[in-house]
């Protein structure tokens, strides 16, 4: 009974969504109302049981039953998130923007860090021998070589911005790159499309089967 | 990585330096080229077609939290809100962060002021929705369909609302301009957007707009670093082949190794 009822709630708020494709509705908009609502209440929930809680508040209890000297720096956590709030009122507003600066830096420092873990073994990785001996197939495997390092090139002189390329020659290089950067759009595009398609499938056979109890077994 | 070698130091130490350099030169007042991108003609182009359907403009800053990609699209949110203003449009700014909110709220109060429209601005334009994508996808498309923006820019990261949004936009018959350094949805802002900047174009379009000597100071020592890397990698192959021809080990290969 009770997955009955759940199959005809998850029907309808489908249908409800979809009925966005004729046009804007009101029963959409009903529930793009209580979408919005539910996903409010459930990151709110979320993030007291997964990040405050676990990494917050028992480790400051913990450090108080324990008699640990350092809980202040769990005090200090607090006080620096309630600093945010400060944004609600026009008289300690700039309260807020020291939090938010602290967060800007921390943001800022480990970004650097994560962009040359990103970018570094990115690098190496494309150090590419450009004619292969000694295996089967080594034209085939030279010109993949040839093609990847070629590609990498061409597309980086497109982001080239505080220059022009003057000569005729060098501009078919960012040309090049452009036309490169359009072929790989092209399959991430068709891969995308089928991987919706998969999606919506799914969704169409949850109407028909499930809801409508028509095929499927 | 925990511990770079020398080699990847002195590596990071060109790149540091590089910016550092240009930012200096920008702030002592040299004029630092940076080439016009097409799309940024449509941004004024955009604006003054809300202007004449008397319409307003949605600027949405997609998925990113307090990074530099946001930051960017920050720059060129303030540019159009400025411009705006002039104009007597309204700016609406559907928000995925809830910290992307203060400063998006606090650099739009400082823009409407900045073009001698504070009366223009209302906090209710600038809208926290969800930080749950497909609820947010539904806000927007929802807000485009009531609010009937006649532009809409989508600047930042994004991820599969991007079609969703972007078909929205069309269907409404908004000019639409896309900026994303999201590899994977460039092709559907491209199909479904009047201009799409790809990438790093996102920032070329921050630094150009905002005129900011600290953005173009970084974005034209970006490219010594990238000529850099480029050089690299072109020694880098060939220290390859050299080392699969004559089997001995690829020393630039080496010479990076952590």
């Amino acid at each position: 009974m009770n997955l009955e009822l759940f199959i005809w709630v998850e029907a309808i708020c489908t249908l409800a969504i979809f009925s966005f494709l004729f046009r804007e509705n009101p029963v959409y908009r009903l529930f793009e109302h209580i979408f919005l609502g539910l996903t409010i209440g459930f990151v709110l929930m979320k993030t007291w049981l997964e990040v405050l809680k676990p990494k917050w508040w028992d480790r400051l209890i913990y450090c108080i039953e324990v008699g640990d000297p350092h809980f202040w720096i769990w005090i200090i956590a607090f006080i620096l998130g309630m600093m945010w709030y400060f944004q609600l009122s026009r008289r300690w507003y700039w309260i807020s923007r020291i939090a938010i600066g602290i967060s800007l830096g921390v943001g800022a420092g480990m970004e650097f860090k994560n962009q040359f873990m990103l970018i570094m073994p990115q690098i190496t990785a494309s150090f590419k021998p450009i004619l292969v001996r000694n295996t089967q197939g080594m034209l085939q495997f030279s010109f993949n070589n040839f093609f990847m390092v070629f590609t990498i090139v061409a597309v980086l002189s497109y982001f080239f911005f505080s220059f022009e390329f003057k000569y005729k020659g060098m501009q078919l290089l960012p040309r090049a790159g452009r036309l490169l950067l359009m072929i790989s759009f092209g399959a991430f595009f068709g891969n995308t499309v089928m991987t919706r398609f998969a999606v919506f499938i799914d969704r169409i056979q949850f109407l028909i089967q499930q809801w409508l109890h028509i095929g499927g077994g | 990585m925990e511990h770079a070698n020398w080699a990847i130091r002195f590596l990071i130490f060109l790149l540091c330096a590089s910016i550092l350099i240009r930012i200096w030169q920008a702030r002592k007042g040299k004029k630092l080229f940076i080439r016009r991108l097409p799309g940024l003609d449509a941004i004024d182009e955009a604006i003054g077609r809300a202007t004449e359907l008397g319409k307003p403009i949605l600027f949405s800053l997609g998925l990113g939290g307090l990074n530099p990609t946001t930051f960017a699209s920050m720059s060129v949110l303030r540019y159009v809100t400025t411009t705006a203003a002039k104009y007597g449009l309204r700016v609406i700014v559907p928000i995925f962060r809830p910290e992307v909110y203060p400063v998006v709220e606090d650099l739009m109060r400082e823009a409407y002021t900045v073009a001698g429209r504070p009366d223009l601005f209302s906090p209710d334009d600038i809208r926290f929705f969800s930080d749950q994508q497909s609820t947010w996808a539904s806000a927007v498309a929802g807000t485009m369909e009531r609010e009937r923006p006649a532009a809409n820019f989508f600047f930042g990261e994004y991820g599969f609302e991007s079609l969703i949004i972007a078909e929205t936009g069309r269907h409404i018959g908004a000019i639409q301009i896309a900026a994303t350094v999201s590899y994977y949805q460039i092709p559907f802002f491209i199909l479904a957007c009047d201009y799409t900047l790809m990438g790093e174009e996102l920032y070329a379009a921050s630094a150009y707009l905002s005129d900011n000597p600290v953005l173009r100071g970084s974005l034209v020592g970006q490219d010594l670093g990238k000529i850099l890397i480029t050089l690299l990698i072109v020694l880098g192959s060939i220290g390859a082949t050299f080392a699969t021809l004559k089997g001995i080990p690829n020393w630039i290969l080496e010479l990076l190794k952590y």
